[in-house]
């Protein structure tokens, strides 16, 4: 299943919705049980300071991947061969003394 | 007991070394000397978690013995070190610096806890960090179980994080040299705003078993020194492979010094003086270090990263991977007792990440990677330079959001522009997300505050041994790393 771009940002509003106490949102495109399966912050005992700051991380991390989701891949390989690759499969031996 | 000059206390590898071979000092007097430092300076600073006596003591002996029967464990044989208080110490509390685990005692040693005891140095302490290396963010310097470190140069400064004791206690002369981690920034930081010598090495290259992990993607554990020269020994002893942790790279690691500090045919990247912001304090001393590496033989390109969101890419790992690291503390109560609420949300905030957010990130990295090594290839460069410090340490008793203007250390007023954001903070996160090894090293002083501001040279994958060659020709020809601070003011 592909979703749109405008979908994926509307599942960050989800996120951010439950952030406020508010049910989780539905994410369009995506079955019941591919939500979060962590509970929303209003199951955890937050102060209301710490509230806002997860609200104010949310909303950093909304940025961030707003540009990781944004940016072309542009790898010369397969997508498979580069999949979940942590640094040191890509090492290559230096070139140059 | 035999009373010890205060200037051994800033002495390299190689001068406590002799002292040991010579008879002139043995491995139980150092130890006790150095101890007795961490004793009166230690709390002040609050650099330390908790002190190992009696461990400093049985090792020092065997140091002493081994030493009169004529075995010689090489460079670290008898030197005392402290360790960031991530990496396990059987049956010694490692903390992480967070009061959730303040009584946590591990079984057995870290590999490199063990590994430096194979080489013959001697642990005195365990080092104060910031809580959970930081992983889920924080805005105070006192985000510690030991509260904020103090900067030895100047107590009411921070000495940066998150491997904040392992720096104020090697500047400040309480240990011969400590072993601290890095995610993103953490042994750089730290090293540039204390004014000694730091080495990132590349990922993979020192075993992070037994060690915290907030991010196994990321995570990097490296020697924190008073100079460039004495890295080296130290990664040789903690490097390579270990069936403890699948991730350490089959790479031994040797280093010899060169005997001239020439860097004739070196091409060294950098960012030029118009990437930094206006008002930071490094801008007077950036362009004499590059005309000192120039003076040396190097060869300078003035040059620009690939365009790429290195910054987001990382922070979308970090969060992902320490959120998942933390997860049985995220769902315990025990949550609470973080010393900074910052920290408690940001962890709880990277629960919500996506995997598909996370998968396409480290999808990204590969792409990077490709990115690097052709930029490298394309500019013909041996290493990337750029100011580490490109602010003075913030205040330890303000939030980093509540600075005052002159010092923006994360959210500054006088706002970087998109070129430094594009490479001087890029550089930072690129060289985390990639892997890259970096040194760090101090390049001078704040001219108003007296502060020592240092610069990050990174380089490619597993050329640890070429970034050490520069940083030492810089130290060999400059007087910077000779000054220490004063400690009477403490």
């Amino acid at each position: 299943m592909k979703l749109k771009r405008r979908e994926f940002s509307q599942s960050l509003l989800g996120m951010l919705a439950a952030a406020s106490g508010a049910a989780a949102a539905p994410v369009p495109g995506l079955p019941p049980q591919a939500r979060p399966a962590l509970p929303p912050a209003a199951d955890i005992q937050l102060t209301a300071e710490q509230r806002k700051l997860y609200q104010a991380s949310l909303s950093t991390l909304a940025r961030q991947l707003r540009q990781v989701r944004r940016f072309p891949l542009g790898y010369s390989e397969s997508p498979a061969s580069v999949f979940l690759a942590p640094p040191t499969v890509a090492l290559k031996p230096s070139r140059r003394p | 007991m035999k009373t010890l000059p205060s200037s051994l206390a800033f002495a390299d590898l190689a001068r406590l070394g002799a002292g040991l071979r010579r008879r002139e000092f043995t491995a139980v007097e150092l130890a006790e000397f150095y101890l007795d430092r961490l004793r009166r300076y230690g709390p002040r600073l609050h650099a330390v978690v908790t002190l190992t006596p009696e461990l400093a003591m049985d090792q020092a002996r065997r140091a002493d013995r081994e030493l009169a029967a004529g075995h010689d464990r090489g460079p670290l044989h008898g030197i005392p070190w402290g360790a960031k208080d991530l990496l396990d110490t059987a049956g010694i509390r490692t903390t992480w610096g967070a009061p959730p685990f303040a009584d946590r005692v591990p079984k057995s040693n870290a590999t490199v806890v063990a590994r430096l005891e194979a080489a013959g140095a001697v642990l005195v302490a365990k080092l104060a960090m910031i809580e959970l290396a930081g992983g889920g963010n924080y805005n105070v310097a006192s985000a510690s179980l030991t509260g904020a470190a103090l900067n030895p140069w100047n107590p009411k400064r921070w000495t940066g994080g998150s491997s904040s004791g392992p720096g104020a206690a090697v500047a400040a002369g309480l240990v011969g040299f400590a072993i601290g981690s890095e995610t993103w920034g953490s042994i750089v930081n730290p090293s540039t705003w204390c004014g000694i010598a730091g080495l990132r090495p590349t990922y993979g290259r020192v075993s992070r078993a037994g060690a915290m992990a907030l991010s196994w993607t990321m995570d990097k554990l490296g020697p924190m020194a008073r100079y460039a020269a004495d890295l080296g020994p130290i990664l040789a002893a903690i490097a390579g492979p270990d069936e403890r942790d699948a991730t350490a790279l089959d790479a031994e690691f040797s280093f010899t010094a060169a005997s001239s500090p020439r860097l004739d045919g070196i091409r060294i990247g950098y960012f030029p003086l118009a990437s930094l912001p206006a008002a930071s304090p490094i801008r007077p001393l950036y362009p004499a270090a590059l005309r000192q590496l120039k003076r040396l033989g190097a060869t300078l390109i003035s040059t620009r990263l690939p365009d790429f969101p290195y910054g987001p890419t990382a922070t979308t790992i970090l969060y992902a991977e320490g959120s998942a690291a933390f997860a049985p503390l995220i769902a315990s109560p025990d949550l609470q007792k973080l010393a900074d609420p910052t920290q408690i949300a940001g962890l709880y905030a990277g629960t919500r990440m996506c995997a598909v957010d996370y998968l396409r990130a480290t999808q990204l990295r590969c792409s990077a990677q490709q990115r690097m090594e052709e930029f490298f290839q394309r500019h013909q460069l041996d290493a990337l330079l750029h100011a580490g410090s490109r602010w003075l340490p913030p205040l330890a008793g303000i939030p980093f959001d509540q600075q005052p203007p002159a010092q923006p250390a994360h959210k500054a007023k006088t706002a970087p522009d998109a070129a430094d954001l594009r490479n001087v903070y890029e550089l930072s996160g690129a060289g985390n997300l990639l892997g890259l090894p970096a040194v760090a090293f101090n390049i001078g002083f704040d001219a108003r505050h007296k502060l020592p501001l240092g610069l990050e040279l990174a380089a490619r994958p597993l050329q640890e041994a070429l970034l050490l060659r520069i940083a030492m020709a810089y130290q060999r020809t400059t007087p910077w790393h000779r000054r220490h601070p004063d400690l009477t003011a403490i």
